[in-house]
This record gives structure tokens, sequence and C-alpha cells, in this order.
């Protein structure tokens, strides 16, 4: 047996501890980039959820008017959108809870669930068209000022995910948020194009964050400790 | 000297235990190793080339270190094939996660004994002996002897 002195043990788990730091210190890469692939997603889901019935119309009238076809291309559309989200939630979720064994033991967060992230997801678009047709604007209206729930979520794991947010996702939530706010007057003031007009700027401004993030999550890797 | 009084919370030996656990296999004395297995558990996968920015070393040193890996049931390597051509990944096996989660717990203990430690230091004002955590455990286990040359 080789005896080990306090500073062989110290040494030990001191270097324990660091190389879980190093890993934390990837991991902003990992998830920035991670994070930057997300936006790319949903801005085409947006794009996709808003523009697919034009599209459809100008390509192909016969299916413009089927309901079960709008179902399964918005069932694709969500389920690979949510199935990024999973991902992206998961590895930020791990992340976390490895940078609070190393800083804050006690500290704990549920994790995330597919199934109720699904659950939610779905139930979120069928509630929307089921509020129209049975509250008609007034439903249509409730659903949009549901949806700004959706950029408090994304940011609340932005702000988990990072130990400051980056400012891709600041600006992603708060474009969000916004489009989410003002269409609820738009339905109520009947301005559609204001719709249309908040949701393309939403649109972009992903687009521009998560080209931005994978430009920049490289960054993370400088300056390493 | 025993371990009772080194641990307060009624964990004696408890993060012992976990080192023990991860490295009475060879496989994982090795820093470098451990963050491959620490990333891949984080990642579920990550690409040779990722796991080239993780770790700083070489490709000859990163595949050594992959195949040892691989070889001891932590992680598997397969060939995906990508726009830019095929590509080397490596995801985290069942053993690797287990393994993962018992470097976890021991992290998170080592961390609350600290805490607990600096906490009882405050109060008592006297000089820090962070080393006392887990020392006089270690000095009676033999299992530990090799840690040494681990690092």
């Amino acid at each position: 047996m080789i005896p080990l002195s306090s500073e062989d043990v110290e040494a030990i788990t001191r270097e324990i501890e660091l190389v879980g730091r190093r890993a934390i210190k990837f991991q902003n890469y990992v998830l920035r980039r991670a994070w930057g692939i997300y936006y790319a997603v949903w801005s085409l889901a947006i794009f996709l959820y808003g523009f697919v019935p034009f599209v459809v119309h100008a390509l192909a009238p016969t299916y413009g008017y089927s309901a079960l076809f709008y179902i399964v291309i918005y069932a694709v559309i969500g389920g690979l959108a949510g199935w990024v989200t999973m991902v992206n939630f998961s590895k930020a979720w791990r992340t976390i809870r490895l940078r609070r064994a190393l800083d804050y033991p006690k500290r704990s967060s549920a994790a995330p669930r597919i199934s109720l992230f699904f659950a939610i997801f779905f139930g979120y678009f069928a509630s929307f068209y089921l509020a129209q047709y049975f509250f008609g604007l007034g439903g249509e209206a409730l659903t949009y000022a549901l949806l700004f729930s959706v950029s408090i979520y994304v940011y609340v794991w932005l702000k988990r995910s990072f130990e400051k947010a980056p400012v891709e996702g600041l600006l992603a939530c708060v474009s969000y948020g916004s489009a989410s706010i003002v269409s609820v007057y738009a339905v109520i003031a009947r301005l559609d194009l204001l719709i249309t007009i908040s949701w393309s700027l939403t649109i972009l401004v992903w687009v521009f964050a998560s080209i931005y993030a994978l430009y920049r999550a490289p960054e993370e890797m400088v300056n390493d400790d | 000297m025993s371990g009772e009084g080194v641990f307060e919370h009624g964990e004696e030996l408890g993060p012992l235990r976990g080192l023990s656990g991860l490295f009475n296999d060879s496989a994982l004395r090795s820093s470098v190793r451990l963050l491959i297995l620490i990333s891949l558990a984080l990642n579920k996968k990550l690409s040779f080339v990722d796991l080239l920015e993780l770790t700083g070393v070489g490709k000859g040193s990163l595949s050594n270190h992959l195949e040892r890996l691989s070889s001891t049931g932590y992680v598997k390597t397969r060939i995906v094939p990508t726009l830019s051509g095929p590509r080397l990944v490596a995801e985290i096996t069942e053993k690797g996660m287990d393994t993962y989660k018992v470097y976890l717990d021991l992290v998170e203990k080592i961390r609350a004994a600290k805490i607990s430690e600096e906490s009882q230091q405050g109060v008592s004002g006297s000089p820090s002996k962070t080393n006392l955590l887990v020392c006089p455990l270690i000095k009676n286990e033999p299992l530990y002897a090799h840690w040494l040359n681990a690092f």
C-alpha cells in the first residue's frame, strides 16, 4: 500500500473537479451550437406553419382544402421541431446537473420529459383550432397570448444552459414574445397583415440568431482555463 | 484514525466508494479518458472532430484513448456518412452512463463535504483542512493505493 499524503488526495479530488469544469467549458460551445440549430429549425417551422397553406394553394390546389392533409403536415413539422427541442433541452439539463454538482450540490431541477413536452406541444395546436372554432376571434387571441409563455419558457432554458444568456438568444425571445403580443392585438383589431409582418420579422430574427450562434460558438472555447 | 466524524451527515465512505468504482478500471485512470466519458455522457454522442477540440490531444492519441474506452465497453464508435464525407462518431454506452452517474454522485459529495467544511471553518475559525474530508479514510484503504498513478 502506498501511503497517500493529504496533498495527494487534494490533488486527486481537484483533478476530478477540473475535468468536470473542462467538460462544462466545452458544453458552452456545444450548447451554443445546439441552440443555433434550434433557432434554425424553429424559424423554418414557424415559416412552414404560417406559409404552407399559401404554398399548397399555389402549387397543389386539390390538397388546399383538405384538413387531414394539414394535420399530417403540421404534425410532421411539429414532431421534427419538437424532437430537436427535446434533444437540445436534454443536453442543457444534463449540463446543468453537472454544473450544479460542481458548484451547488443541493440544488436540483426536474428533467424535461418527452411525453409531457409532446402532450403540451400537440395539446396547444389542438386547442389553437378548437378555440378558433368554438370561440372565434376571442379564442384565437387567447391562443396567441398563450404563445407568449413559449418565449418565457425558452428564456428560462437559455438562462439554464449558459451562465449568461447569449445576445442572440435574448433577441430570439424578445422577437417571439413581441410577435405573440402583437398578434393578440392584431386579431382583436382584425389586422391580419400585422400578424404576417410580426411573425415574418420573428422568422428573420431567428434566422439571424441561428447564424450568429453558429458563427460565435467556437469563441466559447477561447480563454480556456 | 477511523472515518468517524470526517463526514458530518452520515455519509462516511460515500465519496470514497465512488472513487473506488471509478478508478478500479484502469481505462479511467486518465484525465483525457474521463473527460471524454463525461462529455459523451452529457451529449450522448460526439464526432471525432469535436473530441479533438475537447481534449486538445493529437489524432493518434485520441484514437488510442477511444480504442481503450471502446474495448472496455464505455463507448462505442461508428462511421457515419455526412455531406463532407464519412465521419467517426463516438457514443456513450449504458456502462459508460452508469460510470458517469458514479462520477456525478462523487463530485456532488466532494462539493457538499467541502461546503460543509467551509461553513464549519467559518464558525470555528480553524485553519483550512480540506484534505481531512477524505484523507484519513483513504490512508486506511489499500484499494486506492494505485490512484497516484492515475493522473
